[in-house]
């Protein structure tokens, strides 16, 4: 049987973001915080201990956190994982005595994802979109880099938000919990962590619990060209080791939530 | 943009420009003649610890000399080294290359990829190579760690991406056979698989200053000009550069022992 489409563009855009966004109201929420040697990456997960994981690094100085279904991350890690790389072999192949500092994460954001994501969501009515929101975060110029689901993007300092609440519209908890005088650009990993985690408990109606954050940092002060650590256990040894040992991470975590 | 499975099909269907070779593919042969360096000697040993890379610094067009700083050696990721010879082009290109294929690996599937991997994608990458057949290629060793097994390796490669894994050593470019024939003779009255760091260092720069003597295509170490070899070793703790003075001293001692005056 033949089924007439009658509705305008503008309606079956609408439509799409609706759909979108009611999928999205169930997405974890996700935090990038600055701190006085790096960048912190929060994630409500309820699936941490299947070991799929929400926040990854995408290059030396740089790292996300995505905000949706397990599906729509891991999709989005191998296109955001494999524009970043070649991203990096295109600016900094050959080595000279200083590094490329050419690829950063607004870079990424702005030449792949959004044009990607506008264009699954925008361009072809018929194409399945994204359903995800990230944070890009990069240490070395302590830039956040939001994209939400259709593309639209926001540049942000000291800290973004993303999940929920921000995807849709309302106001984002998250970044209002840490805007009332909490954050501050001299606090330690250790209290960035517990301010995290009050922040992640107050965004998401304090349904979380310990074993459902997680947690990953980009740290100025490991040693080496990769910057990016896990603070979740059971990811494995090929990554540094974070400044706070996962245990510590895990035990700050718990009584910030007390 | 199709999702990709990984960063080489990535290249392969959205910027082939990358891949080494790609821009020339289709070009004369003669087009090319006489427009690219060539890189010369490298040597790898295995020891206690695991092994050791090393290799001269001189890149020569022609005749002419065209890089005598020219580094050949190359950290490919925590646990792998690499040396190439052959066009310095396509050393360069692929030097870049492998580790971003490697480190592309350890992120999508959020492990490292072991060291029999990567020695297969490197294989499958030189195979890749459009300028093959008009000789503007590279052949690489590889020498690593695995480090689940806890066991050293070292291959090295042909033309079209053929594989030799060594249990000893081994030695590639135009000095290659000299630092091989230095090589039998010191690598195992040296103590062989059990060689001591120090004792290992010095038996590469041996290997390389012995293939410098008898053929123009590799520098002589030169400590008044400051041309020194580039050696780096791989072992439990990751890779390491071996330190300019260090290899200063043994190229010294060299000189003291075997110097023609």
């Amino acid at each position: 049987m033949f089924e007439f489409i009658t509705k305008s563009r503008e309606e079956m855009l609408e439509e799409k973001r609706n759909l979108t966004k009611k999928t999205l109201s169930r997405a974890p929420v996700g935090l990038g915080m600055v701190y006085n040697n790096g960048i912190l990456f929060m994630s409500e997960n309820q699936l941490l201990g299947e070991r799929m994981y929400n926040t990854d690094p995408v290059l030396e100085t740089i790292g996300y956190i995505g905000s949706g279904s397990a599906r729509e991350v891991q999709k989005l890690h191998r296109l955001i994982t494999n524009v970043a790389d070649s991203a990096a072999l295109e600016y900094g192949r050959k080595r000279i005595s200083i590094p490329s500092r050419s690829v950063t994460a607004r870079f990424i954001g702005e030449t792949y994802i959004v044009p990607e994501f506008d264009r699954r969501f925008r361009g072809e009515l018929g194409a399945t979109n994204f359903e995800i929101s990230l944070i890009l975060g990069d240490v070395h110029n302590g830039e956040f880099y939001t994209i939400f689901f259709d593309g639209s993007p926001e540049s942000k300092r000291d800290f973004a938000s993303v999940g929920a609440d921000a995807d849709a519209g309302q106001p984002n908890r998250v970044e209002q919990y840490l805007r009332d005088g909490r954050w501050n650009q001299g606090l330690s990993l250790e209290d960035a962590l517990a301010l995290g985690t009050k922040a992640l408990a107050f965004g998401t109606g304090d349904r979380i619990r310990d074993g459902y954050i997680e947690a990953a940092v980009l740290d100025r002060t490991i040693a080496g060209e990769d910057k990016w650590a896990p603070l979740s256990p059971a990811r494995g040894s090929c990554y540094a080791r974070s400044p706070v040992d996962v245990g510590r991470a895990r035990e700050i975590i718990r009584s910030a939530l007390d | 943009m199709e999702l990709h499975d990984d960063l080489l099909q990535h290249l392969e269907r959205e910027r082939p420009d990358l891949l080494p070779g790609s821009q020339f593919a289709g070009i004369d042969r003669n087009g090319l003649e006489g427009k690219y360096d060539h890189g010369t000697t490298i040597v790898a040993v295995k020891y206690a610890d695991g092994a050791i890379i090393g290799g001269d610094t001189r890149s020569t067009m022609g005749l002419f000399i065209s890089d005598e700083y020219k580094r050949k050696v190359h950290v490919l990721d925590r646990f792998t080294v690499a040396g190439f010879a052959g066009v310095s082009e396509m050393c360069d290109e692929y030097a870049g290359l492998l580790g971003r294929i490697f480190e592309n690996y350890r992120k999508i599937h959020h492990r490292a990829l072991d060291f029999a991997g990567k020695v297969n994608l490197t294989s499958a990458l030189l195979k890749k190579n459009p300028l093959l057949l008009h000789g503007m290629m590279t052949v690489p060793i590889l020498a690593g760690l695995d480090p689940e097994a806890g066991s050293s390796h070292i291959v090295t490669y042909d033309g079209i991406g053929g594989v030799t894994e060594k249990m000893s050593y081994a030695a590639l470019g135009s000095g290659g056979h000299f630092a091989a024939l230095s090589l039998r003779k010191t690598w195992r009255v040296r103590g062989g698989q059990n060689m001591e760091r120090e004792t290992a260092e010095k038996t590469v720069v041996e290997a390389l200053w012995d293939s410098a003597v008898p053929q123009a295509g590799s520098s002589p170490p030169d400590i008044r000009r400051n041309i020194l070899p580039y050696l780096i070793s791989v072992d439990q703790e990751g890779t390491r550069q071996v330190e300019r003075d260090a290899i200063a001293r043994y190229v010294r001692q060299l000189e003291l022992e075997f110097g023609d005056e």
